[in-house]
C-alpha cells in the first residue's frame, strides 16, 4: 500500500486517495458537526478533505495528536482510529512541496562575539560584540534564520567592530615585547569635579559617592599587563552624629577597568577586585590588570550612600547636622586617594595569547615577507570562513591588502584592514548551509553553533573539510567531546533563558518600597535566573527525565534565596541542590521564583498571563489569541469581587470557555504564589487565595495536584522539547515534513522515560540536524 | 503647577548662530521644510483624566490636558482611534509608531515606523536624518526599512554635543578616514557578496536581497555622513546648568529635550525627532508622587493612586504644551506636526484601545476633539499617519495598514 501511495504523491495528486476512502467516515462522524457545513467552529471547516491543504492538515494531525480534539465533552476517538488518522495524514503531510527554507542564516550577536574571541584569542573584558545591535527575536529562538535579519546599521557596526578587536589582537609584530614605563598622574587630577568628589589640595582626592573616579587620559596605548597601585584611606566616618553609610562597615574601594567609547551598548566598565580601608589611616594596594588599549583604570567608593544628596537632604532637614551645612560643602563619609600610578605593559608571554591565536603561530611574524602575509591570509580565510574560503577569496583579499598598502605604506596596518574585511564579508557573517543532507563542513558549524555558540574549533573543523564528520562514529564521538566541555553550557544557558523567556525577568521590576516585595533585592533577579539555569543543567547532565521539569523535589538556592523561599537550607551560602519540603509547593519549574515572576508584572500576578505563559512556553500548546471584541478583565484591588469570580464571567462566556478552561486553572493553582514568587495565603485585601480547579477533566486543590496531572502527558511535554531543540539548532521553524521523525522521536523517548540528555541526543542523531 | 527650574533661558532670549549659509548647500528650496515630532508615553494615559468632554470645537477639557488650556486653537484631541490588530498589551509599545508589533511581522521592515519613513526622506539633507530621545528608559517604537530597532538618547549632554559641539580638527580628519576606510571595505564586501550569493539557492532571495539593500543603505549612509563631517556646526549659548538629582528627575531631562528639540529644529539640524517617557516602576521625582510608575497604573479605581497618576501624566501634557509654545514663539509651529499618544489606552486593564492621541502644528487648522468612532469601530490611527506623512512630503497613499487617510481639519 505504501508503495501505491508513494507513487500518487510523485504524480502529484493531491490527496492520498486510499487512505481517504478509511479516513473519510471517521472524519465525518467525530469532526464534521462542529467543522461542516452547519458549524465551523473556530472558522475550520473539514468536510470536503480535498479542500485542506498542508496547513489545515498539520492543524488536524496536531489538534488530534495533543488530544485537543475532539473536546473533552464530545465523543473521543478510539484509540486504534486515532492512531490511524495521524499517522496518516503525517504520511500525507510529507508529499507537499514546501518551500525550502533559507540556507544563510546569520551569526547572532552571542555567536559574533563567542566566534571572535575564539579566532583572535581575546579572552578579557573586551567583548567584540559591544557595538552590534541586540538581536530583534520574534517568537522563538535567537538562532533563527529569519529574525536574524541585516541592515546598513549593523553592517558598518560590523566593519568597525572587527576593525576594533584587530587592534586589541595584534599589537604589533616586533620580535621583542615593548618595553614597561611608569606614569603617576597628579592625585587631584584623578577625576572630575563634582557636588561630591574632587581634588582636596595638590596631593589628595576625595569622593564621597560610588560614581566611577577615572581620568580618560590614564587611558593605556598598548594592550598588556599593567600594575596599579594607590594609597587610600576611609574619612569623615563620624563627621556628622548620623550614621552614614558604610555605617559600620569597613570602607571598600574597587579597582575596574573602562573604556572611553560613547557608541558601546556595554560601556559601565567592569570591576576587577575590592579593597577594604582603614578609616584616617593611609594604605597602599597593588594589583596588575589586564588592560586593552584605549581603556583606563578606575577607582570606585562602592558602599558609602548611593544618592549622598538625599542622605544629607534629611538630616538636614532633620537639624541632625551642624548649621550651615548644604549640598555643596557637606563632608559626607567618603575615599581619600593620595598616591596612583600606573606601570606597564607587561607581558606573561610574547608575542602576545591573542597574536598566537590570530595567526596561528608560536613566534612573531615577518610580515614584510610576501610569502608570510599569503600564507597568513590563507590560513585566516579557512578558519573565519569556516572551511568555506576557495582561491577566488584569496585572490580577492590579497589584492584588497595590496590596495591598501599602497595608501597606508605600513604592512601591520594593511593587513589588520584586511582581515576586518574578512571579518565583514557574508562568508564570515552567515553560515551557508548546502540543500538536503548537510555536507562535512556545515554539519560542523551547526554542531558547533548549537552546543558552542561559537565558530568549530581546529579539530572539528578538519573533520568538517575531509568530511570524515559524516562518519557515524566520527560524529557520535565529536558531539560526546563538545557536550563534555564547559562550553556545552552555552547551549544549556541560552536554550532555557529563550524556552522560558527568562529574559522577561526584570522589564516589569515591582516597586521595592511597596512593603509586600522588600525582599526583592537587587540580586534577586540574577538568583532567579541562576537557580532555573542551575535545574536545567542538572536534569541534561544527569540525564534526567524531563519529568524533573514539572515536578522534583528539590531545587538549587543560594543561602539568600533559600530565606526568600522560607525553605530550609543547609550549604555554605553558595548555590546548592537543596531539597523541598513536601507541601512547599517549590518543585519543578513551575515553582521558581524566575518564572512567577516574570509572568506578573511587579504589581499584581495575573492568572490568565500565567496561565498562557505556561501553555505557551512551558508547555508550548500556544492557545489561540484572545478574540478582539473581548475587554481584558479589570482589575479592582478596591475587594468588591475575587479573582475566581472575575475569571468565571470568562469561562460562562461560550465564546471565551474553551480556551480560558485551558488557562485559568493553571494561573489559578499558580495564586499561591504573589508577584515575586513568594507564598501566599491571603490576598492583600485579606481574602483567601483559593486554588482548587478543573484541568484535563481532573480536580485538583493546588499546584502540587495540577502538576500531578500534567505529568500524565509527559509525551507531549517531550514532544515540545524535542521540536524546540530542533529548531535552536537548526535555526529555523520545523515544515510539517519533520513532524514525523519528532513522532519517532517521542515514542523512542517515550520508553526512555524521557531521559533528557538521550533526548537530545536523538534530536542531534536524527535528520532534524544532519539535513538542512 | 512644574515649577520649571530652567525657565529663564526663554526670559534670557537663546541665540543661535548659524553657519554661513554656503555650507547648507543642501537647503536649495526657499519653502520651509516640514518637521515632525513624535511624542509618546509607554504606560497609557488614563481615559478617565484625558479624554475631554463632548466633541467639536465646543468641548470641556479635561484635567489631564489642561496645561494646553492656552493653546486650544493650536492642537486636536482624537478619541476613539487605535491599531487596529494590536492586542499585545504593553507589547504594544513597540506598534506605536507603526502599527504592528515587532515580533508580529511577517517580513523584515513591517514595522517601518513613521518617525523613520520621515527620516529616510529628509536623509542627509539635515546632519541628522533623525534624532531620538527619552526620558525613564527608551519607547523602542521606532523601526527601520529593514526592522531594526532605533536606539533613543538618554542624556541631554550627548545631545548638544550631537548639534552644537564640533570635531577637534585631527577627531574630524580621523572619522573622515574611518568612514573612507569603511567605505572601501564596503565595496570589497560588495564584490564579495555578488560572487557569494549569486550562487545561492533560489530560497535564499530574500536574504540575499536584505544583504544587498543592507549595503546600499549603508553606501549611502556613509556618503550622508561625509558631507556633514567638514560643515562646521551651529554655535548657540544655551547651556545645560545644572545636573540631574536622579535618572527619574523628569523636571530635569523633559524641558532639556524640548529646549533641545526647538533648537535643533531652529538650526535645521534635524527635521526628524521622538520623545519618548518610558516604561518603569520607579518612583518619578515629581511633587506629589509616591508610588512606582507603573503599580500607579494599575490603580484599581483607588483615589490616591489616580491622583499621582494624574500628576504624572499633566506633567506629560505640560511638556508637549511647552515645546508647542516654544515653536509658536519661535515661528516654527506651522511648519512642525507635534505629536503625541501611547499604544495603551487604558493600562489599568492593559487596553490597546483607544489611543490617548494629539496633534499640533504642521499648518492643520486645529481646535477640535474628535469622536473617531466610524460605524461601530474605532479609526486606524494609520489613517491619521497617511496624512501626517503626505504632509510630511512622502507620497504615499496608505502608511502600513491604513485604510485610507484622516482629515484632521475635518475630523474624517
Amino acid at each position: 500500500m505504501k508503495k501505491i501511495l508513494v507513487l500518487l504523491l510523485l504524480t502529484s495528486i493531491p490527496l492520498f486517495a486510499l487512505e481517504t476512502v478509511k479516513l473519510k467516515p471517521i472524519i465525518d462522524k467525530y469532526c464534521v458537526e462542529c467543522h461542516g457545513p452547519d458549524k465551523q467552529k473556530g472558522k475550520f471547516r473539514i468536510d470536503d478533505l480535498t479542500e485542506l491543504d498542508a496547513k489545515a492538515w498539520f492543524d488536524v494531525f496536531d489538534q488530534i495528536n495533543e488530544g485537543e480534539m475532539p473536546p473533552e465533552d464530545e465523543t473521543q476517538l478510539p484509540a486504534k482510529d486515532k492512531t490511524f488518522v495521524t499517522e496518516s495524514v503525517l504520511e500525507h503531510l510529507k508529499s507537499y512541496e514546501e518551500k525550502s527554507k533559507t540556507a544563510m542564516r546569520r551569526l547572532n550577536k552571542r555567536e559574533y562575539s563567542n566566534t571572535i574571541r575564539d579566532l583572535l584569542g581575546l579572552y578579557d573584558v573586551y567583548d567584540p560584540g559591544e557595538r552590534v545591535f541586540a538581536d530583534e527575536v520574534s517568537h522563538g529562538f535567537d538562532t533563527e534564520a529569519k529574525s536574524l535579519v541585516i541592515s546598513d546599521y549593523q553592517l558598518l557596526q560590523y566593519i568597525s567592530s572587527a576593525s576594533k578587536s584587530l587592534s586589541h589582537a595584534v599589537k604589533s609584530h616586533s620580535p621583542t615585547a615593548p618595553k614597561a614605563e611608569l606614569n603617576t598622574p597628579k592625585v587631584s587630577k584623578l577625576g572630575s569635579k563634582s557636588r561630591d568628589t574632587g581634588p582636596v589640595g595638590k596631593n589628595a582626592y576625595i569622593t564621597r559617592s560610588p560614581k566611577q573616579v577615572y581620568n580618560k587620559n590614564n587611558a593605556v596605548k598598548t594592550p598588556g599587563y599593567y600594575k596599579i597601585k594607590f594609597t587610600a584611606s576611609g574619612v569623615d566616618r563620624f563627621f556628622y552624629k548620623v550614621p552614614m553609610a558604610p555605617v559600620k562597615d569597613k570602607f571598600k574601594v574597587a579597582l575596574g577597568v573602562k573604556a572611553n567609547n560613547d557608541n558601546s551598548t556595554t560601556n559601565s566598565g567592569s570591576l576587577l577586585q575590592t579593597f577594604e580601608l582603614e578609616d584616617d589611616v593611609e594604605k597602599t594596594f597593588e594589583q596588575t590588570i589586564w588592560i586593552n588599549e584605549g581603556y583606563f583604570p578606575y577607582l570606585q567608593a562602592t558602599n558609602v550612600g548611593s544618592k549622598p544628596i538625599t542622605q544629607l537632604r534629611s538630616a538636614i532637614r532633620k537639624k541632625k547636622v551642624p548649621k550651615g551645612t548644604t549640598e555643596k560643602n557637606h563632608r559626607l563619609p567618603g575615599i581619600k586617594i593620595t598616591a596612583f600610578s600606573i606601570e606597564g605593559p607587561f607581558y606573561k608571554e610574547w608575542p602576545m595569547p591573542s597574536y598566537k591565536q590570530t595567526f596561528d603561530t608560536t613566534g612573531s611574524l615577518d610580515i614584510n615577507d610576501e610569502s608570510v602575509r599569503s600564507s597568513i591570509l590563507s590560513k585566516f580565510l579557512y578558519k573565519s570562513f569556516r572551511g568555506q574560503n576557495n582561491e577566488e577569496d584569496l585572490e580577492l583579499y590579497r589584492n584588497y591588502l595590496n590596495s591598501v598598502q599602497e595608501k597606508e605604506q605600513d604592512w601591520n596596518l594593511s593587513l589588520k584592514k584586511t582581515m576586518a574585511a574578512i571579518l565583514s564579508s557574508p562568508k564570515f557573517l552567515y553560515m551557508i548551509e548546502n540543500e538536503n543532507s548537510l555536507n562535512g563542513l556545515s554539519l560542523a558549524s551547526r554542531l558547533s553553533y548549537m552546543i558552542w555558540s561559537t565558530t568549530p574549533d581546529k579539530e572539528l573543523l578538519e573533520l568538517g573539510a575531509n568530511g570524515k564528520i559524516l562518519e557515524e562514529s566520527v560524529y557520535q564521538a565529536q558531539v560526546a567531546r563538545l557536550l563534555s566541555d564547559s562550553r556545552s553550557e552555552r547551549f544549556m544557558n541560552s536554550f532555557v533563558s529563550q524556552w522560558l523567556k527568562l529574559s522577561a525577568l526584570g522589564t516589569m521590576r515591582p516597586d521595592t518600597k511597596d512593603k509586600r516585595f522588600k525582599m526583592y533585592k537587587p540580586n534577586v533577579e540574577n538568583d532567579l535566573r541562576k537557580e532555573t539555569k542551575l535545574f536545567f543543567q542538572h536534569v541534561f547532565k544527569n540525564n534526567l527525565s524531563v519529568k524533573e521539569f514539572i515536578n522534583s523535589d528539590y531545587t538549587f538556592v543560594n543561602k539568600g534565596l533559600a530565606k526568600y523561599y522560607g525553605i530550609p537550607y543547609e550549604g555554605d551560602g553558595t548555590f546548592t541542590k537543596t531539597a523541598v519540603p513536601t507541601g512547599s509547593l517549590r518543585g519543578g519549574i513551575l515553582g521558581h521564583g524566575s518564572v512567577l515572576t516574570l509572568t506578573s508584572n511587579g504589581v499584581e500576578t495575573s492568572p490568565i498571563e500565567r496561565g498562557i505563559w505556561v501553555l505557551e512556553y512551558f508547555l508550548g500548546t500556544p492557545p489561540p489569541p484572545a478574540p478582539a471584541e473581548v475587554p481584558a478583565l479589570t482589575p479592582d484591588t478596591t475587594g468588591a469581587v475575587t479573582v475566581r469570580q472575575m475569571l468565571d464571567k470568562h469561562r460562562t462566556d461560550p465564546a471565551c470557555a474553551s480556551c480560558h478552561k485551558k488557562m485559568d486553572p493553571i494561573g489559578l493553582a499558580l495564586e499561591s504564589f504573589d508577584p515575586i514568587g513568594r507564598i501566599r495565603k491571603k490576598y492583600d485585601n485579606k481574602t483567601k487565595v483559593e486554588t482548587d480547579d478543573v484541568f484535563k477533566g481532573e480536580a485538583f486543590s493546588n499546584v502540587d495536584g495540577l502538576k500531578q496531572i500534567l505529568l500524565k502527558n509527559t509525551d507531549s511535554f517531550a514532544r515540545s522539547l524535542i521540536i524546540k531543540i530542533a529548531e535552536y539548532g537548526k535555526g529555523r521553524k520545523l515544515s510539517f515534513k519533520d513532524y514525523a521523525i519528532v513522532e519517532k522521536l517521542v515514542k523512542q523517548s517515550a520508553k526512555n522515560n524521557h531521559a533528557f540528555k538521550d533526548l537530545f541526543l536523538s534530536v542531534v542523531n536524527s535528520d532534524l540536524i544532519k539535513h538542512r | 503647577m512644574f515649577l520649571n527650574r530652567r525657565n529663564f533661558i526663554k526670559a534670557a532670549g537663546i541665540t543661535l548662530a548659524l553657519p554661513s549659509l554656503e555650507s547648507f548647500a543642501n537647503d536649495k528650496s526657499s519653502e520651509e521644510p516640514m518637521r515632525l515630532v513624535c511624542m509618546g508615553a509607554a504606560l497609557g494615559m488614563n481615559p478617565q483624566g484625558f479624554f475631554p468632554n463632548g466633541y467639536g470645537k465646543d468641548y470641556k477639557n479635561s484635567k489631564v490636558l489642561q496645561p494646553l488650556d492656552k493653546l486650544r486653537e493650536d492642537f486636536t484631541v482624537f478619541s476613539h482611534m487605535d491599531h487596529p490588530n494590536v492586542y499585545s498589551k504593553h507589547g504594544g509599545m513597540s506598534a506605536l509608531f507603526c502599527g504592528i508589533e515587532s515580533n508580529k511581522t511577517k517580513t523584515a521592515g513591517e514595522n517601518y515606523s513613521i518617525d523613520q519613513m520621515a527620516a529616510d526622506h529628509v536623509s542627509y539633507t539635515t546632519r541628522y536624518p533623525s534624532l531620538h530621545m527619552s526620558v525613564g528608559g527608551g519607547l523602542n517604537a521606532s523601526w527601520t526599512k529593514s526592522g531594526i530597532n532605533v536606539p533613543e538618547i538618554s542624556s541631554p549632554e550627548l545631545i548638544f554635543k550631537k548639534l552644537f559641539v564640533n570635531d577637534n580638527a585631527a577627531a574630524s580628519k580621523a572619522l573622515g578616514k574611518d568612514l573612507r576606510d569603511q567605505g572601501s571595505i564596503l565595496d570589497l564586501v560588495k564584490g564579495n557578496a555578488q560572487s557569494v550569493l549569486s550562487k545561492a539557492s533560489k530560497n535564499d532571495k530574500e536574504k540575499v536581497n536584505e544583504y544587498f539593500t543592507a549595503i546600499r543603505d549603508a553606501e549611502s549612509k556613509l556618503q550622508g555622513r561625509k558631507q556633514w563631517i567638514d560643515k562646521v556646526k551651529p554655535s548657540t549659548d544655551f547651556k545645560i546648568e545644572g545636573r540631574e538629582h536622579s535618572r527619574d528627575d523628569y523636571n530635569f531631562f523633559s524641558p532639556l529635550f524640548v529646549d533641545l528639540i526647538t533648537l535643533a529644529i531652529k538650526s535645521d539640524s534635524s527635521r526628524v525627532f521622538t520623545l519618548g517617557f518610558g516604561m518603569h516602576n520607579r518612583v518619578i521625582e515629581l511633587e506629589g508622587i509616591t508610588g512606582g510608575y507603573h503599580g500607579l497604573t494599575h490603580h484599581g479605581n483607588r483615589p490616591e493612586r489616580l491622583k499621582q497618576l494624574w500628576i504624572i501624566e499633566k506633567f506629560y501634557i505640560s511638556q508637549y504644551a511647552l515645546l508647542i509654545e516654544k515653536l509658536k514663539a519661535e515661528n516654527l509651529l506651522d511648519n512642525t506636526m507635534v505629536f503625541f499618544s501611547s499604544c495603551l489606552g487604558d493600562a489599568s486593564r492593559h487596553s490597546n484601545r483607544n489611543m490617548p492621541t494629539l496633534l499640533a502644528g504642521g499648518g492643520f487648522k486645529h481646535g477640535n476633539h474628535w469622536d473617531c468612532m466610524k460605524n461601530n469601530s474605532q479609526t486606524p490611527l494609520n489613517n491619521l499617519y497617511t496624512t501626517m506623512l503626505q504632509r510630511f512630503g512622502v507620497e504615499t497613499e496608505k502608511f502600513a495598514s491604513a485604510t485610507g487617510t484622516f482629515d484632521p481639519e475635518q475630523g474624517v
